[in-house]
């Protein structure tokens, strides 16, 4: 079974390779025989077309439907106008999932970054500095929906009268041996602070990552001349560090920001959006395939689209600043 | 000589022993094992025709353990094989599959509703097509085929069911009504009890991306006891509105219960965080912390897996959700799974006749999990006295529904869930949440 699949694999990545490679060999030949000025008119955009056409039937495709279906009705037969974005900004529910979204902006952002720069900068000076590095980089290598299943277990809730088995519980009682247990994740607003910070415990390693990278590059002497000149080091934190550090900081931060936008998994995993934790991309999910509304689902599917995009091109500018910069 | 002969006769005895024990081993697979086998043989015209059969289901575990041992007879005489493939989110996969043009040629689903939405847009194989549909009828009860067929036509058989409504107890410490003749009665014993400090009730609702779905059990008991087949049907079929006095009794008599922290042991939250599997364990420990738990027949192997210390009926034993009206006496539900075709296959349409045929069937109630449908499986098939005891309480009933939310379209099965959790989380909320049902089902039937 596995040999068979192993098999097929190692055939199909021939073919596409020989059917490239053969694409090319194609194009130079002709390209060949016709005059030089055209050749350089041309080869580029022969030598990008497979490249495009993929994009066009994975990516243009899909977005330019996406956006057909949003102003259709339920199983695409007939158009309704704007009625499917009304839907998104009138519907109670999804005026939750939005505000919830919100709130893991304003919390999931600014608790990844700062603990990830926190991180960064302390184990930038110790002599562990990889083991530890490694230990915080290592949710990021659970899967989602794992890690989700690990922290159902940890918010564990037993009524009081019942020895508590999970991980929170236990702590909180041992701590507070005459208070009540807590229900995590069913006592609202507190649920979906703790659905953050599962994806935060998940993400911090990775902006830490990136940000000890960043760290790396600011010249060692600057600190130096700063030090020599009697600065202290909160000093150079503030006035050298971080601004060195911005395009990363940037970086950084807009990836964190798209990722509090597609929260899905953690959320799914540990309420499925129940006791008011919904999010805009778990409603989604519930209108494509429990209510199967296409119109719905796919106004809300452009509604991310169109947040992120600003997003997105703010991500890839300061990525091309610290491409230069560096 | 004596001493001889005597050495001689339990030389013979030995050896005979040692014979049969070889006999033994050499057929230690049960008559209906073989007759199983030679089902399969017969369907497929005698001879093996090998290939592979494709199945989506949810079962994982030790259910799907058993459940494979109820196929495999038939891979061996068939030469066929099965592959099933799991999953918990059996509604989506399906539904993306079907709509990827990529099927699985055999689907195994709880989510009957679901099914018959995909028989009715032509996704399916009507069952006339592949087998004797007569042969079905004189097997299965018409009632439950009725609420399975689709503008006339059965596109799927029952796999396995399971009895609902059952009130599971420990004899060593219940000491109510037993069984309680009225609903009346058994309340009037939970109030006593409650007035004592111990809650009599446990309740477990969570379950995963499917939480809420024993209280969608507990809400349909009260409501087919009060109500007649009727609205029943019409409850189901998307006619009654959720804001009608009917269903709105219903929830609040099962509020009564999951939202008071007297009749419910640890009160709403415990009754909402405590997951299906751990919902009863209460009833078991020692000292209890309460008496009474709500589950479908499953329960005894859950229960089993949990305390596997408990013997069936010294320890652990149940009796029927009790009569509410007088009107609507001996009512039972059931729900389980139903099997259908996507793909028509020869090796699709041998799995399907022989998981249909009585011999699959029998093996199905040897493992001791589940209820067959079929009625031609006798009594002392059950190898389990619980799986027994409900056979025997189904095949008494005078009514007999198919659990309704296991019927209803997805959306409305999703909307319904999750308004059990929002109304045992905050009563006050009642009426929200059922317009907000309500206006589910209104956009449903509506599109």
């Amino acid at each position: 079974m596995i040999m068979e699949r192993l098999v097929q694999i190692i055939i199909t990545v021939v073919i596409m390779v020989g059917l490239a490679v053969g694409y090319l060999a194609l194009v130079e030949r002709i390209l060949k025989r016709s005059p030089n000025r055209r050749q350089q008119a041309l080869r580029p955009w022969l030598w990008l077309a497979p490249a495009l056409v993929f994009l066009a039937v994975f990516l243009v495709y899909p977005i330019v439907n996406t956006l057909l279906i949003s102003l259709m009705n339920a199983n695409s037969t007939g158009f309704t106008g704007l009625g499917n974005y009304v839907f998104v900004f009138t519907n109670p529910g999804m005026q939750a999932a939005i505000g919830n979204n919100l709130l893991w902006l304003i919390v999931f952002v600014p608790v990844t970054v700062v603990l990830g720069l926190l991180m960064a900068v302390l184990t930038d000076r110790v002599r562990y500095e990889r083991v530890a590095r490694a230990i915080m980089f290592l949710p990021m290598a659970i899967s989602f929906v794992a890690a989700g299943v690990i922290w159902k277990f940890m918010f564990d809730y037993r009524p009081a009268a019942i020895e508590q088995t999970g991980t929170l519980n236990a702590l909180w009682l041992g701590i507070n041996p005459s208070a009540e247990p807590q229900a995590w994740l069913i006592q609202s607003p507190g649920n979906n602070i703790a659905l953050i910070l599962v994806a935060a415990w998940m993400f911090v390693g990775f902006c830490m990552v990136i940000l000890a990278a960043g760290l790396k590059s600011i010249p060692g002497e600057l600190l130096e001349a700063a030090r020599v000149d009697g600065a202290s080091e909160r000093r150079i934190f503030f006035r050298i560090t971080i601004p060195l550090l911005s395009p990363t900081l940037a970086v950084v931060t807009t990836t964190m920001v798209i990722a509090a936008l597609k929260a899905f998994d953690i959320v799914y995993v540990l309420t499925n959006g129940n006791y008011g934790t919904d999010v805009i991309a778990t409603r989604m999910y519930k209108e494509l395939f429990s209510a199967r509304h296409f119109g719905h689902a796919s106004a809300i599917a452009v509604l991310l689209l169109i947040v992120t995009i600003p997003i997105m091109l703010l991500n890839i500018r300061s990525f091309r600043q610290q491409e230069t910069n560096s | 000589m004596q001493r001889s002969s005597k050495g001689f006769l339990v030389g013979i005895v030995c050896l005979l022993l040692v014979l049969g024990a070889g006999l033994i081993q050499a057929q230690d697979e049960s008559p209906s094992v073989s007759a199983a086998r030679a089902r399969a043989l017969e369907i497929v015209g005698g001879q093996p025709i090998g290939g592979t059969v494709s199945m989506l289901g949810v079962l994982g575990g030790a259910e799907l353990e058993s459940f494979l041992s109820i196929i495999r007879p038939f891979e061996e005489a068939t030469g066929i094989t099965v592959e099933y493939e799991s999953t918990r989110d059996i509604a989506a996969v399906l539904q993306t599959r079907v709509e990827g043009g990529n099927p699985p040629d055999i689907v195994s689903n709880p989510g009957v509703g679901q099914m018959m939405s995909l028989a009715e847009a032509g996704e399916m194989i009507p069952l006339s097509q592949v087998m004797d549909i007569e042969d079905l009828q004189s097997n299965y009860d018409a009632v439950l085929l009725d609420s399975i067929s689709v503008n006339g036509e059965l596109y799927t058989i029952f796999t396995a069911v399971n009895l609902g409504g059952l009130v599971w107890y420990n004899p060593n410490q219940y000491d109510g009504p037993n069984p309680p003749a009225s609903w009346d009665e058994l309340a009037d014993w939970a109030t006593e009890t409650a007035a004592n400090g111990t809650a009599p009730w446990c309740i477990g609702m969570e379950s995963g991306a499917a939480s809420g779905w024993p209280g969608g059990y507990w809400i349909t008991e009260f409501f087919m006891r009060e109500n007649d087949a009727d609205t029943y049907n019409a409850w189901w079929q998307g006619e009654l509105p959720w804001t009608s006095p009917e269903v709105r009794r219903a929830f609040e008599q099962f509020g009564e219960i999951a939202t008071d922290p007297a009749l419910v042991m640890g009160g709403s939250t415990a009754a909402l965080a405590t997951s299906f599997v751990n919902g009863g364990d209460g009833v078991f420990t020692d000292p209890p912390t309460c008496y009474l738990h709500q589950q479908a027949s499953f329960y005894g192997g859950i229960a089993n897996g949990n305390f596997p210390d408990l013997t069936p009926i010294e320890d652990i034993n149940f009796f029927l959700f009790p009569d509410l009206s007088a009107d609507y006496p001996n009512v039972a539900e059931v729900s389980g799974e139903v099997m259908g075709m996507f793909n028509d296959t020869p090796q699709a349409r041998a799995f399907i006749e022989y998981f249909a045929s009585t011999e699959a069937q029998t093996l199905l109630v040897e493992t001791g999990s589940y209820l067959s449908p079929n009625r031609n499986i006798a009594l002392d098939a059950y190898p389990s006295p619980f799986t027994q005891r409900a056979a025997e309480v189904l095949s008494s009933a005078d009514t007999v529904y198919y659990t309704g939310f296991g019927l209803m379209p997805q959306a409305i099965v999703d909307a319904f869930l999750g308004g059990i959790l929002r109304y045992v989380q905050d009563p006050s909320q009642l009426d929200t949440i059922l317009s907000d049902i309500e206006a589910v089902r209104q956009q449903t039937y509506a599109s």
